[in-house]
């Protein structure tokens, strides 16, 4: 776990021993980057920001499922007292194994609330947990846990060994629920049980920690929490329940999921294996499985819709230590525990929580892939423009499966242009190339196969947006500066500039105005808004929105609403932003979208009264989600991710074409898929 | 004593918060640096300590602050990027190729006049995750297996990518004009 060699500019040239001494050109420039000299002031600057923010947070939690169960924990755990006169319950398990028990770790003497009584069973392999049974408690309301300094415990040190003279893992915080995930170990200093406390070992709550406890300490200071344990568990209740909670519940019981798809997820830990609800899977609403790699036996048919039965805590199963000694915990032994040990499969039908519906690829292109590429759909073919130094547009009719490369635009290389269709022909303005800003344009027109120049632009060169306005082609520049472009005419028209923060800039059409997203360039504050008029041709003052800035921007206009959706649920930041949020043109309020489909790689793209990315299809209205099936993988690549396609609704299919494949070092695939939703 | 400083800081001591930033902003800026170009490297950077700072409680292990402030900083480059043009990936002197060929030989291969004009063009062409490992391995004098942790990707993984990276950047260096 020591992790000292992350030591700032010690650095560790002599232990490397795997970097190239080639001396060529490339890794000397590279070597140069270690000398780059820092601004004089930089930590003084660092310090006074750090002097000036709150201090240091309590844990935050996530909003949904897993928000909700913790919140109920968090509930119990306040203020708790010692009840168990200084014996903690924890006793070895029938097999041998010690089972983890959950704690609330309070101050001692403080008052004690009330334990939420269980829902469901009783913890199974916890037999000696004792609800805490002061009455009173008051459940806590769905929302973010107040931020705010910690209470710590003085003497309630977790360590990294058994033993006092150890190094500290952490001060536990009152209110903090750990789980006793080992017997006790007695040496010359006391007894010791090991605690985790949060997170897990299996991935993606990296934030969590495992440390020891003296148990004299820990008795004084504790109780038992007792997790509502739902008799029949589906995976949707496993994945409310933190990783403790469910061995406390479900111990080594088997459990029979279905339906439930194995998929690869890779968030750092050791897990890479996971059973999902769909065919993408992710870390909010899917639980780590062990499965043995040398077993044929055990090969779990991947990505194919399964009933499994099996259970957590393996045990001696398949690898998992349980010998280890006790006073050395192994985390392999740890996550074995955490893992659900895949038993008997069958295959099961898929749920009807996932898109009907087939994928098909397209013909390649005859250009070369790209990534953010632009791209429109024109009513018969899919138009896309490559980004880069060289770009090339091609045309792509999904009806004959056929390419045609388009005439030279005249443009040249950019990154991020403007990109509209006005109904009869394609608008591309500015962007950007080498560090600098482009003012020019260009016009395609399909029935003439023909590109012309846009007409010289009464505003800056800067990154802009540009929304198709009914007749006219509305373009804001990240600075505020807002034009109208006529097509027919090939003129511009100044307009009032926008008040907006300079920063990444969205805009959208909404029927009668305008409404423009300024993101800022500081995470910490508040993504803006205005409104434009543009009969009056005024704008609405700068509001504050309830989004956070700190989130990606992944947002469409349907319906006279503005969806932002950048993560499963809707996660509420310390300030009490969200991160997704639907704005009503109507009404003029936000209100926060608990999308439930999870991230997508790709853009968001509206059909006429869905949301639809590479990975899912949502009703917002009844934030219905539906997971499309596995996208088929890429020509050059086994994976299916496509980072930055080129993403065009056609109002019956889904056409995604080229993005990158994840970052191995493979140039974008110059291949396309279509998803077609069925009925 | 690292180790030390980050927990006296998850208590809430701010001075042993400031040993760290001053122990690891040198390493933590040049990789920011090479994420996003010097105009954004200091924003980043403050941002990442910031952030460090206000979610200390979530750091498990204190031994592990280094990577997890690596992490972070490249989090917060990330974010930046995807909010900020592309091309401002790698925010560059404008022409700064060319004004670099205006520098007097003897002076051109300073590094930091060859950085800018020559290596920083050539990183911005590399997808987000390419120059990530060559941003923590060479910026940061990080070895492959560190990389892979701070990344939380297979050292093989992170070993590839760096391979990768390197020949791109060996193919730009070797054709500037190629996009």
């Amino acid at each position: 776990m020591a992790d000292d060699r992350f030591g700032g500019e010690s650095g560790d040239r002599a232990q490397s021993g795997d970097r190239a001494q080639s001396g060529d050109r490339a890794e000397s420039l590279l070597r140069a980057l270690a000398a780059v000299p820092v601004p004089p002031a930089l930590e003084a600057e660092i310090s006074a920001r750090v002097r000036s923010a709150p201090p240091p947070r309590r844990t935050p939690v996530r909003a949904g499922r897993a928000f909700l169960a913790l919140a109920a924990v968090i509930a119990v755990a306040v203020g708790a007292i010692a009840l168990n006169g200084g014996a903690l319950p924890v006793q070895p398990a029938p097999s041998g194994t010690a089972q983890p028990t959950d704690l609330a770790v309070g101050p001692s003497g403080a008052p004690s609330p009330a334990a939420s009584p269980s829902a469901g069973v009783s913890p199974a392999s916890s037999p000696n947990a004792t609800p805490a049974s002061t009455p009173g408690a008051s459940p806590v309301a769905p929302g973010p846990i107040a931020a705010g300094p910690a209470l710590l415990l003085a003497g309630t040190s977790l360590r990294a060994e058994p033993a006092a003279a150890s190094t500290t893992v952490r001060v536990a915080r009152k209110g903090a629920v750990v789980y006793v995930l080992e017997g006790s170990v007695t040496n010359a200093e006391g007894t010791w049980r090991l605690v985790q406390w949060d997170g897990d070992v299996s991935g993606w709550r990296v934030d969590g920690f495992v440390g020891w406890v003296d148990e004299d300490r820990l008795a004084a200071n504790a109780e038992h929490h007792v997790p509502s344990c739902p008799a029949v568990p589906t995976l949707l209740d496993l994945t409310a329940l933190t990783a403790g909670e469910r061995l406390t519940c479900y111990g080594s019981a088997p459990i029979t999921l279905s339906p439930v798809v194995p998929v690869r997820l890779h968030y750092g830990g050791p897990t890479s294996v996971w059973l999902a609800p769909d065919q993408q899977g992710d870390p909010f609403t899917s639980i780590p499985a062990f499965v043995s790699e040398g077993d044929p036996a055990r090969v779990l048919p991947m990505y194919q819709w399964l009933t499994v039965t099996g259970h957590f805590d393996p045990g001696a199963i398949l690898g998992c230590d349980t010998s280890a000694p006790a006073d050395e915990p192994d985390i392999d032994y740890l996550k074995c525990r955490e893992e659900f040990l895949v038993g008997p499969t069958e295959p099961a039908e898929a749920p009807d929580t996932v898109a009907h519906g087939s994928w098909r690829t397209t013909a390649r292109a005859p250009i070369h892939g790209s990534s953010d590429s632009a791209a429109v759909w024109t009513g018969k073919e899919m138009l896309v423009l490559t980004s880069g130094a060289a770009p090339r547009s091609a045309a792509y009719d999904p009806v004959a499966d056929r390419w045609r490369v388009l005439p030279p635009s005249g443009l040249g290389g950019r990154y991020a242009p403007a990109s509209v269709w006005t109904g009869e022909a394609w608008f591309i303005w500015g962007g950007n190339i080498d560090g600098a800003e482009l003012d020019d344009g260009a016009v395609y027109d399909p029935r003439r196969d023909r590109w012309r120049p846009v007409a010289d632009a009464p505003i800056g060169a800067l990154s802009a947006a540009a929304v198709w306005a009914d007749d006219r082609v509305l373009v804001l520049t990240v600075d505020g500066q807002l034009a109208l472009y006529s097509p027919p005419d090939d003129t511009w028209t100044r307009l009032p500039d926008a008040p907006v923060t300079r920063g990444w800039t969205q805009l959208f059409w909404m029927g009668q105005e305008a409404v423009a997203l300024s993101w800022g360039e500081a995470v910490a504050e508040p993504v803006r808004m205005a409104t434009f008029d543009p009969v009056a041709e005024t704008w609405s003052s700068l509001l504050d929105t309830p989004l956070s800035a700190a989130n990606s921007s992944a947002g469409v206009a349907l319906g006279g609403r503005i969806y932002i959706a950048n993560d499963v649920y809707n996660q509420i930041d310390d300030e009490g932003r969200w991160s997704n949020g639907v704005y009503d043109a109507a009404t003029r309020e936000w209100q926060p979208f608990r999308q439930t489909c999870g991230s997508s790689a790709g853009p968001i793209v509206a059909t006429s009264d869905r949301l639809i990315t590479d990975r899912w299809l949502l009703d917002p209205i009844v934030e219905a989600c539906l997971a499309l099936p596995r996208a088929l993988e890429r020509a050059n690549s086994g994976e299916t991710t496509r980072e930055g396609p080129a993403v065009v609704w056609t109002g019956t299919e889904l056409i995604l074409w080229s993005g990158g494949t994840g970052g191995d070092g493979v140039p974008p695939p110059n291949d396309g898929a279509i998803f077609r939703p069925g009925p | 004593m690292k180790r030390l400083h980050v927990v006296q800081a998850q208590a809430g001591d701010v001075d042993a918060f400031e040993s760290l930033v001053r122990q690891h902003t040198p390493a933590v800026y040049r990789v920011c640096f090479s994420l996003v170009g010097a105009d954004l490297a200091s924003d980043m950077t403050q941002e990442a300590f910031v952030a460090a700072w206000r979610s200390l409680d979530r750091l498990g292990d204190p031994a592990r602050f280094g990577a997890w402030i690596y992490r972070i900083a490249v989090n917060c480059c990330r974010t930046s990027l995807r909010r900020a043009p592309r091309i401002r990936d790698i925010s560059l002197d404008l022409n700064a190729r060319e004004r670099a060929r205006a520098v007097p030989t003897s002076a051109r291969f300073e590094p930091q006049v060859e950085l800018r004009a020559t290596l920083m063009p050539a990183l911005a062409r590399l997808s987000f995750d390419h120059r990530t490992v060559l941003a923590l391995h060479y910026a940061a004098d990080l070895p492959i297996r560190d990389v892979a942790r701070v990344l939380d990707i297979p050292e093989g993984t992170a070993k590839s990518r760096l391979n990768a990276a390197l020949s791109q950047v060996r193919l730009a260096l070797e054709e500037p004009d190629r996009g």
